[in-house]
């Protein structure tokens, strides 16, 4: 399997000083060889014979490299052609073998002879059907032998060996492919092990996808969105990971809790002191998000006092979240310091947010907002102009009103 | 509310039920059309003038024609007359008759039948029409909804006056049917309706005109499917709604639409449970080992659902195989049995072909041994739910259904020709491996272009499209199918990995009569097709 010791290094930390050594020993070779060469040219110049040899090395590489291509490619057709025959076999006998019950001997013979492209085919298979006949492709798949074999690739070094392996056992829904697919979380590649926690999420025990949900805030960011996406709409696993996980002490753990709430516009009951907790975290991350989150809570209109204590938080990001928040969530008592932080503030965002909460609060602003507008800067005044005449595109009728009035 | 699964399909299959004298007020310049008149004498409707509209003779009307270009204010006033008069028990039936364009303008803003200030209040009295017909008239149409609406008048009026059944909501059940009912129509939608209240909010915050026109859209096309008056209304006013007032109407609107939502998730809640109901009618299964608590939960379970069960002893079990003249025979198996299974095994083959559901109770890997002996397995935790979903699913299946269903899995007469329009070759391969074994004639096209080349080149009786396709997608390809002269009454299912909301509404918008979403189930998709056939 050299293409596999070839991925594997690839993959491995070794690979930047094995492929700077590799450099190092072909440039040799390369010199080595035209030294070698210049031998052969009854030049007298040195020079010359030596510049005449290191052109020769170079178009005789260059014809080893092409010739080389020109086969490798040929040889990649035929087996493609090879592997598209009998991937096309596969899924005829496999056809035969769900829907009419016949040629069952005939797959599970082939399934042994080429089992990467049974692999294949069976991924499609239980990808695309349900009911009695995806129960019976998975029944064939555990009798050919392919079951047992993804189950040992799953720690495959290889990560694309891994990584089929996952998707395929992912998708047989017994309990030995739950806790196989369970061990895959502690693979050594990171990209395995992402396959292994969404196949835990889509088709594990709802122990393990409390488990995944509660590491949650030990992931990258990127990898913490990817994973919300396949989250089931579990009430009670949910509730389970938000409750235990807004209540962490941990910011990357509240932050993952809070990033979740917002990809899922389904309401949390807002538990009473949470906010006031997360409002007085040293980490603006959190309070950030806290007030960003905050209208994805239900309830959340008694966070009315921690949303005035946001407002006069010392970073304007915070602020500005938190002005933002009392315009969705209608905080009327906030419009005086909203109309405060329009007026004070240098940070054009800020002003934005301010300005178009206290509108949305009470209409009555909109003079003293227009009055800002034309003491404020050039650029501040854009800014609260554009609050206040913001043109809703694509709305006749408004026109119309607006004519009308 | 009961609701007869057979008196939905009969209803809309074109049979016409018997029917007592219906009293028809068409407007004068359908009358004078003579194609529309000979369209009418076909039928067994008392056909009375446009003048009835005004007298006392309107109080005995039962459906009005009327052409839409035709109606004016007075007359709107009138058949409002008329229609307050009928009450909501038994509604007078509305149907706008003209081109295309005309049905478009009558539904819009644009309507010229009601005032400005009427259209900007969201009037209750807006939608003057309850359906539409377009050009060329024809008098099987106009029976079908005739009987559609009966149908959807009688199920309102037994759901408690629920104004979110209509026409629409009957043919959509029709089409939906089975167990899946619930996943696959209700949910969805109530899942749009909830999260586009969110999204209006954040939207109306933001002053976000093109998102509050997406979720407003996004509500009406949902509601589209439902006809749930109430949200289309609501969505039409948001939608027609600018910056004044916006913030102020917003609230209550979504408060509103959550009270609406959840008023229409239990109507229909309560529809798919009688819609089960039927799968058990008369139906009688037996259990074994079920733990006594379980087995009273089941019993009353089924009870409910129109169907008996009771619970065998050993010596039962032993002398009266086979399935102890039930329908089906649950066996329940726990960690005690594993050592017998070799024995279990011998009686399951013993006992084949009765239908019989072993629920395991414990976990353990040594249930594999006998799985494949019983008809189905009911993997642990199983508990009443689990159960009795198993039971349904099992009396669904096409081999153990009713006569009926049994029926509509035979070979079809004679070869039906069907296009077949799927990229994906192992999918591609299942579908024309099932059709044709079913006596279809199948023509597979790869991709949406040889779709199109082949529907040119040849005349098929049905199509079955994919929308993922390289080149042209299936919507376009659908597009095609309904403007083809030759294609465009034919029966055309959806099947699609895209299980979105407004991919379906989209389908259907433009003309398609299913939608399955992939992953699917061979035999069903078989099915679906012969009743798509079957009602043409």
């Amino acid at each position: 399997m050299p293409s596999a010791s070839l991925i594997a290094l690839f993959h491995s930390p070794r690979w930047p000083l094995a492929a700077r050594t590799a450099a190092f020993v072909l440039l040799a070779l390369f010199l080595a060889v035209t030294w070698w060469v210049a031998r052969f040219f009854p030049i007298e110049n040195g020079l010359v014979r030596h510049a005449l040899a290191f052109i020769t090395v170079q178009l005789a590489l260059l014809a080893v490299l092409a010739g080389q291509l020109i086969i490798a490619k040929s040889i990649a057709i035929r087996s493609e052609h090879t592997q598209k025959a009998r991937r096309q076999r596969l899924e005829s006998l496999l056809t035969d073998a769900l829907l009419f019950a016949k040629n069952r001997k005939q797959l599970l013979a082939d399934c042994a002879r080429w089992p990467r492209e049974a692999e294949a085919v069976f991924g499609s298979a239980l990808g695309c059907l349900r009911g009695d006949t995806r129960v019976e492709a998975e029944r064939v798949f555990i009798e050919s032998g392919l079951y047992e074999k993804c189950i040992e690739h799953l720690h495959s070094k290889n990560p694309n060996i891994a990584l089929t392996a996952v998707t395929l056992v992912r998708e047989v829904d017994r309990d030995s492919a739950r806790e196989a697919v369970r061990s895959a979380l502690l693979h050594s590649f990171p990209i395995v092990r992402l396959a292994a926690r969404v196949a835990v999420l889509k088709n594990g025990t709802d122990e393990s996808k409390r488990e995944i949900l509660e590491q949650m805030g030990s992931l990258p960011f990127w990898q913490r969105l990817a994973l919300f996406h396949y989250v089931p709409n579990d009430t009670e696993l949910i509730r389970v990971f938000l409750e235990k996980s807004l209540n962490a002490t941990d910011d990357e753990t509240v932050l993952a809790a809070l990033e979740f709430l917002m990809t899922r516009q389904k309401a949390f009951p807002l538990p009473a002191d949470l906010p006031v907790k997360l409002a007085s975290s040293k980490s603006p991350e959190v309070r950030i998000k806290l007030f960003k989150a905050l209208s994805f809570f239900c309830d959340a209109r008694n966070a009315a006092p921690v949303l005035l204590t946001g407002l006069s938080d010392s970073d304007w990001r915070v602020r500005s979240m938190a002005a933002r928040a009392c315009g969705v969530l209608r905080v009327r008592a906030a419009v005086p310091r909203l109309l405060e932080i329009a007026a004070h503030s240098q940070i054009q965002t800020e002003v934005a947010h301010a300005a178009r909460a206290a509108l949305v609060l009470s209409e009555d602003t909109s003079e003293g907002l227009a009055a800002l507008a034309a003491a404020a800067s050039p650029e501040m005044a854009a800014v609260l102009r554009e609050v206040l005449m913001q043109p809703l595109q694509g709305e006749p009728v408004a026109q119309e009103l607006k004519a009308q009035s | 509310m009961v609701l007869e699964r057979e008196e939905l399909e009969t209803g809309l299959a074109g049979e016409k039920p018997p029917r007592g004298a219906v009293n028809l007020l068409v407007f004068d310049r359908l009358l004078q059309d003579p194609h529309i008149q000979r369209e009418l004498q076909s039928t067994n409707l008392a056909i009375m003038p446009q003048g009835h509209l005004s007298g006392a003779a309107a109080e005995k009307l039962d459906v009005i024609l009327a052409e839409l270009n035709e109606v004016s204010q007075a007359d709107r006033l009138l058949i409002e007359q008329a229609r307050e008069v009928r009450g909501h028990d038994n509604p007078l039936l509305v149907i706008g008759v003209s081109s295309p364009n005309a049905v478009a303008l009558a539904r819009g803003r644009r309507n010229r039948l009601y005032t400005s200030r009427e259209r900007r209040g969201g009037s209750p009295h807006r939608r003057l029409f309850d359906d539409f017909m377009t050009m060329p008239f024809e008098s099987s149409r106009l029976m079908y909804l005739l009987d559609a609406w009966k149908l959807a008048n009688s199920i309102r009026h037994r759901s408690g006056g629920c104004p979110a059944i209509d026409r629409n909501v009957v043919e959509a059940l029709v089409k939906a049917g089975g167990p899946n009912l619930l996943a696959e129509l209700i949910e969805p939608s109530v899942h749009t309706f909830r999260d586009s209240v969110t999204n209006i909010r954040q939207a109306v915050f933001n002053r976000d005109s093109v998102a509050l026109q997406q979720a407003a859209h996004s509500l009406r096309s949902a509601s589209g499917v439902f006809g749930a008056a109430g949200i289309t209304d609501i969505a039409q006013f948001l939608e027609r709604m600018g910056g004044a007032g916006l913030q102020e109407g917003a609230t209550i609107l979504a408060d509103g639409l959550e009270v609406e939502i959840s008023r229409l998730t239990n109507d229909l809640r309560n529809m798919a449970g009688s819609m089960a109901a039927g799968v058990f009618r008369g139906r009688h299964i037996v259990g074994y080992g079920i733990e006594k608590t379980l087995a009273e939960a089941i019993r009353t379970k089924i009870r409910s659902l129109e169907g008996t069960f009771s619970v065998a002893s050993t010596d039962e079990l032993r002398e009266k195989p086979p399935g102890l003249g039930s329908d089906l025979l649950v066996i329940s198996l726990g960690k005690e049995d594993i050592n017998q299974l070799d024995g279990w095994r011998g009686y399951l083959e013993a006992m084949r072909p009765a239908p019989i559901l072993i629920h395991a109770r414990d976990s353990s890997s040594e249930w594999e041994r006998i799985a494949n002996s019983a008809t189905g397995f009911i993997a642990p935790p199983a508990g009443l739910n689990e159960i009795v979903q198993s039971c349904h699913e099992f009396f669904l299946r096409p081999a153990v259904a009713a006569p009926q269903v049994t029926e509509e899995v035979a070979p079809i007469q004679g070869p039906t020709r069907l296009l077949v329009a799927e990229d994906e070759p192992l999918t591609a391969k299942f579908l024309i491996g099932i059709l044709q074994s079913h006596g279809f004639e199948v023509t597979h096209a790869a991709n949406g272009a040889e779709a199109i080349t082949a529907s040119q080149q040849g005349k098929f009786d049905a199509a079955l499209l994919d929308l993922n396709m390289p080149e042209i997608d299936g919507y376009s390809v659908l597009s095609e199918l309904r403007k083809a002269p030759c294609h465009h009454e034919i029966p055309v299912m959806i099947l699609s990995g895209r299980s979105q909301e407004r991919d379906i509404v989209k389908a259907f918008n433009l003309g398609a009569d299913d939608y399955v979403t992939k992953p699917f189930n061979p035999p069903e998709v078989v099915l679906r097709l012969r009743k798509l056939l079957d009602r043409r």
